[in-house]
């Protein structure tokens, strides 16, 4: 074979490689199996709150800082290509102001091809519309770093939301969600197990040990008279209190909602020891149990071996597969005919799916009473691996510090607003208060007597609105949806096959970024040029230069 | 049989037919590459012009599709 086909060959063989590594034993097989498989995070429309109440009772949402992040880069950029080029003085650029000035440069000569001379005369045209493009470049492009919507605060996740088990991470006040199963899509959380989720979180308990149900009933019995203690001294307290909210002052109040939180927490620590006992009294059932199935188990596949070897037999094995077949006896007791051996078969292989239904149930049931053991009031069932792995049973979930600005409406929509009221002022700008006959077209209105289908031009004006309006809509739901949808895209995609494919995604996602940075500023500097043209006899008359 | 709620399926669904709306917008970016190609085949060397306008165009034509998607996000996420 020649080199290069040899060479062909191998390259082809490392993509087949990498590809089934990457692609599939990675994301489906060791990283699960480490418990850092791909989870699904949360998706919703508003950005997430990260700081309630951050300013004036504002909530600082994750796309405000986004947009705050995005800033400080272009600033930064800003500063460095001042001081590369010595405050915009120096004549032979070095490497710094080169790139500068080539990006700088090319897209002011792509909107010279666009707006003409109005982008040099029109005051604050450029630089509005330089600026609404370098934001959202950099706002869409630092959508894409790591960290950007995977790293923020870990907390239990809010009822109605799908969630994950947690578990602590390497660095101290760090945690991460434990995903053993690839596309796994989360355990929902309702009120009862968010409930339990806070109270682990704050600190109320840890972990307990496996014991045995002797010296759970001592433990049951210390919290019993802890929290027999808690309620005297809950009523002491409130005996002296006055019995109506309103009469007590806020000292008392105070006193008072400390001692019920006492009493609350001395309750629920006796709930969780009953509970421990409860499942701990039930471990050996269910050992015990799965140990009897699995004899069932192993009885039945022997027994379906020897139907299978007998099916030519003859009658023989009808009577043997009765006796042997005892836990599902109806089953057994049809099809024992001669003929029938098929059917007797077939109810063998039933009894051995069932017997592993009922052996995976139980199981189920046992990880989740030895979960139950050592975290009571779990809500997931881990296995006594996982929880050795440090794996939390409640249901969490991680709000991202980050998010991408453009999938904010917000930033979407004020910023068509400030476009489209540009647009507008420049208009004014250019021909003063005769550009709104372009909406309300007076002229017309009076012409009526003389040229009757004038009116037209009127219903055209009005129109004209509508269409501003709709610019306002369109562009904000373009620059919103296109980017919104690729974080979403992006999300899905990871979730499903967490390496290399994604890539494909990423690689759309900067492409999409700084196009649809692009037409937001080309179309910002269309509307405005067409809104300077002077609007009457546009056809007949040339264009003067204006100013 | 059916596990899961009804209106989550509902909503799966709602989304699904909102996004039948990306049909038409499809064919309108393939007849404007459509045109742009045959006008390019006709004047190579204006290609840089024609090719600006069509990006322009496909731009404005790509928002219906991406109205149809806001809706179907609406419908999945918000409603």
């Amino acid at each position: 074979m020649n080199p290069t086909r040899t060479r062909g060959c191998l390259v082809l063989l490392g993509v087949i490689v990498v590809g089934v590594v990457f692609c599939g034993l990675l994301p489906f097989l060791i990283l699960p199996g480490l418990g850092i498989g791909m989870a699904l995070p949360v998706i919703q429309v508003p950005g997430e709150v990260v700081v309630d109440n951050a300013i004036l009772g504002m909530d600082l949402t994750n796309t405000f800082i986004a947009t705050l992040l995005a800033d400080i880069v272009i600033l930064g950029f800003a500063f460095f290509a001042w001081r590369a080029s010595k405050g915009w003085t120096q004549e032979v650029p070095n490497r710094m102001q080169g790139w500068a000035e080539l990006f700088v440069g090319t897209f002011y000569n792509f909107m010279k091809g666009l707006g003409g001379d109005r982008l040099r005369t029109a005051p604050l045209l450029w630089p509005l519309v330089a600026t609404i493009f370098i934001l959202l470049l950099a706002g869409n492009w630092m959508e894409l770093f790591p960290g950007v919507e995977s790293v923020g605060n870990f907390h239990c996740a809010h009822v109605g939301v799908n969630g994950y088990p947690g578990q602590r991470g390497a660095v101290g006040g760090t945690a991460l969600l434990y995903v053993n199963a690839p596309l796994n899509a989360g355990v929902e959380q309702t009120e009862e197990s968010e409930h339990a989720c806070h109270y682990f979180f704050e600190g109320e308990f840890g972990r307990y040990p496996e014991e045995s149900p002797e010296q759970i009933r001592e433990q049951l019995e210390a919290a019993e008279v802890a929290a027999n203690d808690a309620r005297i001294e809950f009523e002491t307290a409130t005996a002296g209190l006055p019995a109506q909210e309103a009469v007590r002052t806020e000292e008392q109040t105070a006193q008072y909602e400390e001692a019920l939180h006492h009493y609350e927490e001395a309750e629920r620590a006796v709930e969780r020891q009953q509970l421990r006992l409860e499942n701990a009294e039930e471990i050996p059932h269910l050992v015990d149990e799965i140990a009897v199935i699995d004899r069932e188990i192993a009885a039945a596949q022997l027994h379906e071996a020897t139907v299978e070897e007998d099916a030519g037999h003859g009658a023989e094995a009808a009577p043997v597969a009765e006796a042997t077949t005892e836990p599902n006896g109806d089953e057994a007791g049809e099809g024992v005919e001669l003929a029938e051996e098929a059917p007797a078969e077939v109810a063998a292989e039933a009894t051995v799916a069932d017997l592993q239904e009922q052996r995976t149930a139980t199981v189920e049931a046992l990880n989740m009473a030895r979960t139950q053991l050592q975290y009571p009031t779990a809500s997931v069932a881990l296995t006594q691996d996982d929880l050795d792995r440090g794996a939390l049973p409640f249901i969490f979930h991680i709000t991202p510090f980050v998010r991408g600005q453009a999938t904010d409406l917000n930033l979407a929509f004020f910023l068509a607003l400030l476009s489209m009221i540009s647009v507008q002022a420049y208009g004014v700008y250019a021909n003063k208060g005769a550009y709104f006959e372009k909406f309300v077209n007076l002229s017309a209105l009076g012409n009526l007597g003389k040229k009757p289908l004038g009116a037209i031009d009127f219903i055209v004006g009005v129109i004209e609105i509508i269409s501003e309006i709709g610019k306002i809509v369109s562009l904000a739901f373009r620059l919103f949806g296109n980017i919104f949808a690729g974080a979403v895209a992006l999300a899905a995609i990871t979730f499903l096959v967490s390496l290399l494919i994604p890539g494909v995604i990423y690689l759309l996602e900067i492409i999409v970024g700084s196009v649809q940075a692009l037409v937001f500023a080309v179309l910002t500097t269309v509307f405005a040029v067409q809104a300077m043209e002077s609007h009457h006899g546009g056809d007949d008359h040339e264009h003067a230069e204006e100013h | 049989m059916i596990e899961g709620s009804i209106e989550t399926g509902l909503k799966a669904i709602g989304a699904g037919l909102a996004m039948v709306g990306a049909f038409g917008p499809g064919i309108g970016i393939g007849l404007l590459a459509q045109g742009a190609m045959n006008a390019i085949g006709r004047n190579p060397d204006a290609a840089g012009t024609i090719q600006t306008n069509m990006i322009l165009a496909i731009v404005f034509t790509e928002a219906i599709a991406i109205y149809a998607l806001v809706v179907a996000l609406v419908i999945l996420f918000v409603l």
